[in-house]
């Protein structure tokens, strides 16, 4: 059963009086949003009743999803993330109420301000609306990246994202290896690129909170603004160029491939507005090689997602299709992995 | 060829349920005898092409697998013929996946 149905507003309503210090609350609008496999998102509307005055107030409510699988941070590490970022200057959604307690909806879940504007990215690097202000979205994506980076360990806030890895990019290539290792796949493609990553890492960086699905697709885009980055379910310390050659990888371009920063806009003014905010520089090859770092974790990623159909654990045909999107995924890592003279 | 899956039945199955569940109940009249019908090729292709598969991929799994060990072994590094190879192969594919693929 839906959480709306199997949940009566007026516990929520309760709940939601006393997070906002509120006299009552009453609940206009409860509905599911579209996406999110692993996390709930429903869209609460509310007018929130102080000293006699109502006030709207549009929230949304994150929760697990009834199957969630235990591999993304908790809500409560999320709401703890959320606010460090939105008090680093990140647009993102303002987190508002956290709620451990399972007797109000059954499960943990938290409540955060609803932004304006749209995420899908087939829609933001295609419609020609944004066409005269690629220079200023790419540059405040820029600017907004900057500033999370700017967010150092050691964090006693977000302790439980653990220590920094000392080696980012070998700490993934083990990862990676030892999941197909379990998971019994043979995939010369891949595997040759994660030898090919394993040979020619750089230097680590120092370690910076970063978000881990950093692109198109998981901001929000209102007018010529960006209103808030989302899905803060995989941030953790790493790499700076982690996030940025994530974010312009070819795979996250939705098919315009020559707006080289996330589909869209330009590489430069992706950087400009990064350094703008404050950035540590950033080494062009430091970002080429996790740009093909990029494309073994989305294959990795395809690769379990297919695996998630095909166990009958949830049988779904965008799963399925996801799965086989590991061909092309595959030949742009070999692309770019190609060997040197002996 | 390296497998990729979910493979052409798998692919079949999964639609024909998708069809079948989140579709068709929702036509009616023509349009739901053509969704019907739809469902009845795409079981009876599903069947077909199970059918004409190889019994047996253990021998490219066993060739994939020593590539594989090969290539993490670091014997492989500058072997320019295997980096070829693969290509081709991811090639061909990406040719039955997204032939649109650039």
């Amino acid at each position: 059963m839906a959480l709306a149905e199997a949940n009566p507003p007026s516990a929520l309503a309760r709940w939601l009086a006393q997070a906002l210090g509120a006299d009552s609350v009453r609940i206009t609008g409860w509905q599911r949003m579209s996406g999110g496999a692993v996390q709930e998102n429903h869209a609460l509307d509310c007018v929130v009743i102080v000293a006699g005055r109502e006030q709207g107030h549009r929230f949304v409510l994150r929760t697990d999803a009834p199957s969630a699988v235990a591999v993304s941070r908790s809500r409560a590490e999320e709401f703890a993330i959320l606010r460090a970022v939105h008090a680093a200057g990140v647009p993102a959604p303002r987190a508002i109420a956290l709620c451990e307690d399972e007797a109000v909806l059954g499960r943990p879940f938290y409540i955060m301000e609803r932004l304006d504007g749209i995420a899908a990215g087939h829609i933001l690097v295609r419609d020609d609306k944004w066409q005269g202000d690629r220079v200023a979205l790419a540059g405040q994506l820029g600017e907004a990246l900057a500033r999370l980076h700017a967010i150092r360990p050691p964090r006693s806030d977000l302790a439980f994202l653990g220590a920094p890895p000392a080696d980012a990019a070998h700490a993934a290539i083990g990862k990676y290896r030892a999941w197909l290792d379990q998971a019994g796949l043979a995939r010369p493609a891949l595997e040759w690129g994660l030898r090919w990553l394993e040979r020619h890492a750089p230097a680590p960086g120092p370690a910076v909170l970063c978000h881990r699905d950093y692109r198109t697709g998981n901001y929000l885009v209102a007018g010529d603004k960006v209103t808030g980055i989302l899905d803060w379910e995989f941030a953790g310390w790493s790499d700076r160029h982690e996030d940025v050659g994530w974010f312009c990888a070819k795979c996250w371009r939705f098919g315009q491939n020559g707006r080289e920063a996330g589909g869209i806009g330009a590489r430069k003014d992706f950087y400009r507005g990064y350094a703008a905010a404050g950035g540590a520089s950033i080494d062009p090859a430091a970002v080429a090689y996790w740009e093909s770092m990029a494309h073994a974790r989305w294959a990795v990623i395809a690769l379990q997602q297919g695996e998630r159909h095909l166990s009958g654990a949830e049988p779904s045909l965008n799963l399925a299709l996801t799965g086989r999107m590991v061909a092309e995924i595959e030949l742009e890592l070999l692309r770019r992995t190609a060997p040197e003279a002996a | 060829m390296t497998p990729d899956r979910p493979d052409a039945a798998e692919l079949l199955a999964i639609a024909r349920t998708t069809l079948m569940t989140e579709i068709v109940p929702a036509l009616s009249g023509e349009q739901r005898l053509a969704g019907l019908m739809i469902a009845n090729a795409l079981g009876l292709a599903g069947r077909e092409v199970a059918a004409r598969m190889p019994p047996d991929e253990s021998a490219v799994a066993a060739e994939d697998r020593a590539v594989v060990n090969s290539i993490r072994a670091g014997v492989l590094d500058h072997a320019i013929d295997i980096h070829d190879r693969l290509l081709r192969d991811a090639e061909a594919r990406v040719a039955i996946a997204n032939p649109k693929y650039r």
